[in-house]
């Protein structure tokens, strides 16, 4: 099981290595919680396929250009954080995948970090497929 | 792994230079330059920020520019070469990374009374709450910048 999370490239949230100008990766910020609903915004891979959607359509969704990455759920729950379901009417084609990774509550804004840092050090690129480094630095 | 706690560091901080001595975490002064925001952002934009990158909260910006012209000081860079950082947004502060090789630096600026470091050289880490203009700036954090300068140096050249 599995999740994807849009990682905006505008602004970008890729860090990169300034020596090899090779892409790390998405920054943990691209996993920070969202304070309105105190979650982090995922489409869950099962139900895109059930509506014929893949990664790619989570990438072009939106209305800045995005890279996606895959989250295993074995990684949020080793994490003590959860997958829960959040369809959304919005948009059409793949609202109704739309989840939240939820189990921010209560913890400090170290803990928060440290637990963002990690699913940002865990995920891995869906679209483009391919490693982080095959992409191109953002301009 | 080795974890400096904020409580630790304040600790040392008031405790003064004799816990200094014992703790090696920390730089054995305060290394926070005053002074306007307009200055301090100059600074950050002579190393490269841009200034829609400046575009946050003005209390946030005068920390990040405070604690950058900090690590910049203490690293005693010229003001030529200086590697600016990664720099994103948050929705209510900013993130300040620099990468290269093995070292790693994450700043996080979302409250005027902590900032959170981490920094790691793939063999240890550390994650700081830093208390702004009390804490001494780690000396770790500024040999992490320096080597990730002197490697990006070493690889891309300097920028002049």
């Amino acid at each position: 099981m599995k999740s994807y999370r849009r990682v905006p490239l505008q602004p970008n949230f890729l860090k990169v290595d300034s020596a090899s100008g090779l892409v790390l990766g998405p920054t943990s910020a691209a996993f920070k919680p969202d304070p309105a609903d105190n979650g982090v915004s995922v489409y869950r891979h099962a139900e895109l396929e059930s509506l014929g959607r893949s990664a790619e359509d989570v990438a072009n969704a939106g209305r800045t250009r995005a890279v996606v990455a895959t989250v295993l759920d074995s990684h949020v729950t080793d994490l003590d954080l959860r997958v829960l379901p959040d369809p959304m009417g919005e948009p059409q084609s793949i609202g109704p995948a739309h989840a939240l990774i939820s189990g921010w509550e209560g913890l400090s804004s170290k803990e928060s970090r440290r637990r963002q840092r990690a699913l940002a050090e865990g995920c891995t690129c869906s679209h483009p497929p391919g490693p982080w480094a095959a992409l191109a630095p953002p301009g | 792994m080795t974890t400096l706690t904020r409580e630790a560091a304040l600790v040392a901080t008031d405790l003064g230079p004799d816990t200094l001595t014992r703790t090696p975490l920390l730089a054995d002064k305060l290394a926070w330059p005053g002074g306007p925001l307009v200055e301090l952002a100059k600074g950050l934009i002579g190393s490269g920020v841009t200034k829609a990158e400046l575009d946050m909260d003005p209390s946030v910006l005068h920390l990040a520019a405070s604690l950058l012209a900090g690590i910049w000081s203490s690293a005693e860079a010229p003001s030529t070469i200086v590697l600016r950082p990664q720099i994103f947004p948050l929705a209510s502060g900013v993130q300040l990374e620099w990468h290269a090789g093995r070292d790693h630096v994450e700043i996080s600026i979302e409250r005027t009374d902590v900032i959170g470091l981490y920094w790691t050289n793939s063999q240890d880490e550390w994650d700081v709450d830093l208390a702004p203009g009390r804490s001494p700036i780690p000396r770790q954090l500024v040999e992490a910048v320096q080597r990730i300068t002197q490697e990006t140096i070493h690889a891309r050249g300097p920028r002049t």
